[in-house]
């Protein structure tokens, strides 16, 4: 084996793996499950030329305040890939959406979504299959009930796309506001899973 | 809870796959991107892939394994769909090469996949062959004649 070309094999793959600039968000059928602090190489530094002392302090400091949440690999290669990487750029921290149930145990045809919330009360959420009873070619805008862990009406979801896998789910008044539920039917007890 | 797969969906299953993904993310994108010459498509694969892995993770027993593995077959997919397209460079985008790596990058191209992943595992990540034949679900005796071929052809073409 020739050291000299074996060093230099490693040397450019550790030079071009320090520069791919990594995708940090993970989609299931179109809706966001995770996002994570970027991990930033030298060609995602993009601020501007003229950034003044102070400002850099400042940036350094954001930078080793969050420093603990970034991205932690665990690959021997991703180890290896900082070398010759430039330092990061400070970019503001972005907030880890975390995938919650829906609330009190609340379920949809029996099932448990997982989801995302933004705003209290409306969730954006996914489940791996629509139920079978319920399969039609294309279940996009379907509405359903959802109950809580003690069989009462607790809110309604609304399918978005034509397998029903994508649901945006209201909680309470919500539910009724979006014509998913009526006023009378909310909180009512319903044992068994909504059936389509 | 389980849904209608019988998968378990609780907010700690969800929990786990996140460090999951944020732990393997980083790694896996790199060296997608060394295996394919693309960062763009590195990051699709990888990301195709770790869906695999979040629909049938209460199944896993060793997600990791099993990632490595669904991220090398989608590679291949990819190297093999873009030989019966003709070759077409898929050079990781550059700003800064110098004169002596544009070389390799042009020689790399220019080798099978196997090839190419011998040389991205063996150099990059650091694998034994033994390592590098499981890896790619090869026989450990191909590893050896695979990294002769590429190393021989990267030093015929620079000198």
């Amino acid at each position: 084996m020739n050291s000299t070309l074996e060093h230099e094999l490693t040397h450019y793959l550790r030079g071009e793996a320090a520069r791919v600039e990594v995708r940090d968000n993970l989609e299931l059928d179109g809706v966001p499950l995770i996002r994570v602090e970027p991990t930033v190489t030298g060609t995602r530094w993009k601020g501007p030329a003229l950034i003044g002392v102070a400002a850099s302090v400042v940036l350094f400091l954001g930078l080793v305040a969050t420093r603990h949440d970034a991205t932690e690999v665990s690959t021997p290669a991703a180890a290896q890939s900082d070398v010759g990487a430039t330092p990061v750029s400070p970019e503001p921290t972005t907030p880890l959406p975390v995938l919650v149930e829906l609330p009190d145990g609340a379920t949809f045809m029996g099932l448990s979504p997982l989801c995302t919330t933004a705003i209290e009360g409306i969730y954006d959420c996914t489940i791996d299959e629509f139920p079978v009873g319920a399969r039609a070619a294309d279940v996009t805008g379907y509405v359903n009930y959802i109950v809580d862990d003690t069989s009462h009406v607790s809110g309604g979801c609304r399918a978005l796309n034509a397998d029903g896998t994508r649901l945006t789910c209201y909680l309470g008044q919500l539910a009724v506001d979006q014509d998913i539920v009526s006023a009378g039917f909310l909180g009512d007890w319903v044992p068994g899973p909504a059936q389509g | 809870m389980r849904n209608v797969n019988g998968r378990a969906t609780n907010v700690t299953s969800a929990h786990d796959f996140t460090d999951f993904y944020k732990a393997e993310l980083d790694g896996q994108v790199r060296r997608a991107a060394l295996l394919l010459g693309s960062a763009d498509q590195a990051n699709d694969v990888v990301h195709d892939a770790f869906t695999e892995v979040f629909r049938r993770w209460e199944q896993l027993d060793e997600p990791g394994p099993y990632l490595n593995r669904a991220v090398l077959n989608r590679c291949r997919d990819v190297a093999r769909s873009r030989a019966r397209r003709g070759r077409v460079s898929h050079r990781l985008v550059r700003t800064d090469a110098t004169w002596n790596e544009e070389p390799i990058a042009d020689l790399l191209d220019g080798l099978p996949f196997n090839q190419r992943a011998a040389v991205v595992l063996k150099f990059y990540v650091g694998l034994s062959n033994l390592e590098i034949a499981d890896s790619l679900g090869r026989p450990p005796g191909s590893v050896g004649p695979w990294l002769n071929r590429a190393l021989t052809h990267i030093r015929k073409a620079m000198q």
